[in-house]
């Protein structure tokens, strides 16, 4: 077992919790940006990936960014290029109630994580120094 | 031999504590999860061994348990994780273990000492 593999859970979280960020940020970016017709209006999700309990013990299973469709908004707006020809824009469904509680949270879980990270570098480092007093 | 079971006695603690760190490290990591649960080592019995073998000089008994702690798995508790929890019981995972390696290199230092006649 390599001698950083203490690191690798930390490591994992906070490539984790800043996908969440990201995904939370680009969602909210396009809360607002029209879909064009005939066109499914999506929005970008963390995915944790495979979860067994190895994965798990060694909190290693890569997480990946990805997009899926979502539900769509439709807001009344005839003079819009984008517009259908009942004069509907379509939007992405954003809840931004839940968008910005994502941030919060994978923002504190991003702090905790390298508060993780510290912590067992420093147990890391001190136990490099054995004996040498 | 005083001095082996009281270096084994910190080995095993240090490993002990580097357990406890490492299991809320991965709690910490998964913490924003979906239906995570957090896990824990089971460290009980690991410990009796600790205090028993540590009052009755058993070096051995303490060595063995110390070799043990690498095949250890962790267990499922089935409670939610709360960071703010996971991340106290890691600081003070991290404290102990410092101060068990403090306490070590001490140790090694008077032993240093009593075989050479200087630091």
């Amino acid at each position: 077992m390599p001698i950083e593999s203490i690191l690798d859970a930390a490591r994992a979280g906070l490539s984790y919790e800043r996908l969440r960020l990201d995904a939370a940020s680009r969602n909210i970016a396009g809360a607002n940006v029209p879909v064009a017709p005939g066109r499914q209006p999506q929005l970008w999700r963390a995915d944790a990936g495979a979860a067994d309990f190895r994965a798990l013990v060694s909190g290693m299973p890569a997480p990946t960014l990805d997009k899926h469709v979502a539900q769509v908004r439709e807001v009344h707006d005839p003079g819009h290029p984008l517009a259908d020809p009942n004069g509907m824009v379509r939007y992405p469904a954003v809840d931004l109630v839940d968008e910005m509680t994502t941030l919060m949270t994978a923002s504190r879980g991003y702090e905790a994580n390298v508060r993780s990270f510290n912590l067992l570098r420093s147990m890391m480092l001190r136990a490099l120094e054995l004996g040498a007093k | 031999m005083g001095s082996e079971v009281t270096i084994e006695a910190v080995r095993l603690a240090m490993g002990i504590e580097e357990l406890k760190a490492r299991a809320a490290s991965i709690n910490i990591a998964n913490a924003g999860k979906p239906d995570a649960r957090a896990l824990r080592f089971d460290l009980e019995s690991v410990q009796a061994t600790l205090l028993q073998a540590s009052r009755s000089g058993d070096a051995n008994a303490l060595r063995a348990a110390g070799d043990a702690l690498a095949s250890l798995e962790p267990v499922r508790t089935g409670a939610e994780i709360r960071p703010d929890e996971q991340v106290g019981d890691m600081s003070v995972a991290g404290l102990r273990y410092q101060a068990l390696g403090e306490a070590l290199s001490r140790r090694l230092g008077l032993m240093r000492l009593a075989i050479t006649g200087r630091n």
